[in-house]
């Protein structure tokens, strides 16, 4: 999900869809949860910041970068309650199902006993299934059913609109919930826009290891991975119906972990950008007679992966990153250039920069570039570019490839050609979408022919 | 007002010039001939000056502005207008060595005082031109330092 985010900020078309996130983590606690939600409501901010004019003005969205809405759903509806919070009980989940009040030799407690290990029945919920989908299927099918946002989501479901569902085959939660909200929606007949919508998804299969648990003292086996995959894919089989499924993943377990289901601190890896594509792909699609099964390869079985090794499938995904880091550096510069053109013409002042506006957008762009530098350090990594910073020559930025522009001056006077273009769009009188259409719009002169 | 007012400022005064020479009429004549020549061609002098101040500061704000290189940056505003001054004094010396006739040695000191008051009507010229260009709609790649308000 932080890769649809990232990649959506840099300018991946949705084909006009606005993207509604539904986030379903019993372990609300984790910090990478939380990042993830802060991240998505700092996105939201900047489209706001784009696309407001004052007076209850509305723009349409800008071109390039942040071009596509996202709202929350609680933002629809007014929930009170978050998607995860009642999953988030302090409970065992001996003690979801009660099993105290079983008699010890109650039948019911037997066929527990069969199919749960006492680990089982001793994990807490609070931090998620453990990898255990058997575990997952049974919480989320009670929360799915009585929750205030399937509800809502019900209700906002519109003819025309689509569900992607993004989860995991190998762990708990993703590996329960897909096939179960998959099932629900396609049996709605109460509400026939929410079953008839297109529905696409991507199962993201084992890519990285964890360390020891003997040593650890963790849950969570990683060699049980391509165990409870097959034995996931094999009912997948036969019981998920999404008109596109879109698998991802590795040849082997490449990334390392440590293995800490409390923190679970995995820096971004490149099979996520992979399945996050997956959704652009699906938006540009039209319905099929029959359920569509997608993946998606790489030319050379190299890492890290360069523009050439990665294919033409990716020349999109590395161009609107190269956009996005190049913004980056533009971001670091512009405040320091006291005589910019932008400053007299389109009030981009010391005023300007020193506004929270300013700032958030600023936060955001380190995060996309923390979240590539992660890419580019992981195991495969997906590194097409070299490291920049101001001052340096920017043509050999994409490796393999080179750019015309030889330095940051080159963006800087595109992008005031691009503010001295007079168009209607232009007389909004919105600082903060000058900066990111003129940005856009002066970088993508130079890397539109990637 | 006469093209030779323009100049006076930096110039000697004529009558005081003239009267150094009045005890040798044939040098008298020569330096009578000198300013006359000097008076006659001021209008080209004039019109160059105007032209280089005009064509360059046009130059910095419309061709120049469009390469890469932060050429926005007032420093380059600031090279440019010493570019004019130098260019109109060379040019001016190599117009006013072609056109003014005359022996006398004074000759080449008029023409370069000539030379640099022109500079620096042009430099006045690229600097009003500036003003005028950072003050009206026409699109520019420059920092419009000039600009008078928001």
């Amino acid at each position: 999900m932080k890769s649809v985010i990232m990649l959506t900020a840099s300018g991946m078309k949705t084909n006009g869809y606005d993207i509604v996130p539904i986030l379903l983590d019993p372990h609300v606690d984790l910090e990478e949860n939380t990042i993830l939600t802060t991240t998505i409501g700092d996105y939201i901010k900047i489209y706001k910041n784009a696309t407001s004019a004052g007076r209850a003005q509305q723009l349409d969205a800008p071109a390039g970068f942040f071009s596509t809405k996202i709202t929350r759903l609680e933002d629809l509806d007014a929930l009170q309650n978050s998607t995860s919070t009642n999953m988030t009980e302090k409970k065992s989940f001996g003690q979801y199902l009660d099993v105290g009040a079983l008699a010890n030799d109650d039948v019911n407690n037997y066929l527990i006993q069969t199919i749960y290990s006492r680990d089982n029945l001793k994990n807490s919920l609070s931090v998620g299934f453990k990898g255990n989908p058997n575990v997952g299927t049974v919480v989320l099918n009670e929360m799915i059913s009585g929750a205030d946002w399937y509800d809502a989501f019900q209700r906002h479901c519109e003819k025309g609109d689509r569900v992607f569902i993004i989860s995991s085959i190998f762990g708990g939660t993703g590996a329960a919930g897909y096939p179960l909200l998959e099932k629900k929606i396609k049996e709605d007949k109460i509400h026939p826009q929410v079953q008839n919508a297109l529905m696409g998804a991507v199962t993201v299969l084992p890519y990285y290891s964890l360390d020891d648990p003997t040593t650890s003292g963790s849950g969570i086996d990683s060699s049980n991975f391509y165990t409870k995959t097959k034995a996931a894919l094999s009912y997948y089989e036969k019981s998920v119906k999404s008109d596109y499924l879109y698998y991802a993943g590795e040849q082997s377990l490449k990334a390392n972990y440590q293995n800490n289901e409390k923190e679970q601190k995995n820096q971004a890896h490149f099979v996520e950008l992979v399945a996050a594509s997956a959704l652009y792909d699906f938006l540009g699609r039209e319905r099929q007679e029959s359920p569509q099964a997608m993946t998606r390869a790489i030319r050379e079985d190299a890492d890290p992966l360069h523009i050439t090794s990665l294919g033409d499938g990716y020349k999109e995904i590395v161009k609107k990153i190269t956009n996005m880091m190049l913004f980056d550096l533009l971001l670091d510069i512009l405040p320091g250039e006291r005589q910019f053109p932008l400053k007299k013409t389109r009030g981009l002042n010391k005023d300007f920069y020193q506004d929270q506006k300013f700032g958030a957008l600023k936060e955001f762009v380190k995060k996309f570039h923390k979240w590539y530098t992660e890419l580019a350090e992981n195991n495969r990594g997906f590194a097409p570019l070299n490291r920049v910073s101001k001052g340096e020559k920017l043509t050999t930025m994409i490796k393999g490839l080179t750019l015309k522009a030889k330095n940051e001056s080159y963006y800087l006077l595109k992008m005031i050609e691009a503010s001295n273009k007079k168009k209607v769009q232009h007389e909004h009188g919105n600082r903060f979408r000058y900066l990111l259409e003129f940005a856009y719009n002066g970088i993508k002169e130079y890397t539109d022919h990637i | 007002m006469e093209l030779m007012d323009l100049y006076k400022w930096g110039l000697p005064n004529q009558g005081e010039y003239l009267n150094k020479y009045r005890d040798n009429e044939s040098l008298y004549n020569m330096a009578r001939s000198l300013w006359n020549s000097l008076d006659s061609e001021l209008f080209y002098f004039m019109i160059t000056f105007m032209a280089i101040g005009l064509v360059l500061v046009c130059f910095y704000y419309y061709v120049y502005n469009k390469w890469p290189g932060r050429k926005y940056r007032i420093q380059h505003w600031a090279l440019w207008l010493g570019i004019t001054g130098v260019v109109t004094i060379i040019a001016i010396l190599c117009l006013g060595s072609a056109l003014v006739t005359s022996n006398l040695q004074e000759k080449f000191g008029f023409i370069l005082r000539i030379s640099l008051i022109s500079g620096i009507y042009a430099i006045l010229i690229y600097f009003v031109a500036s003003l005028i260009i950072c003050n009206i709609p026409v699109p520019t790649n420059a920092y419009r330092f000039l600009k008078i308000g928001k």
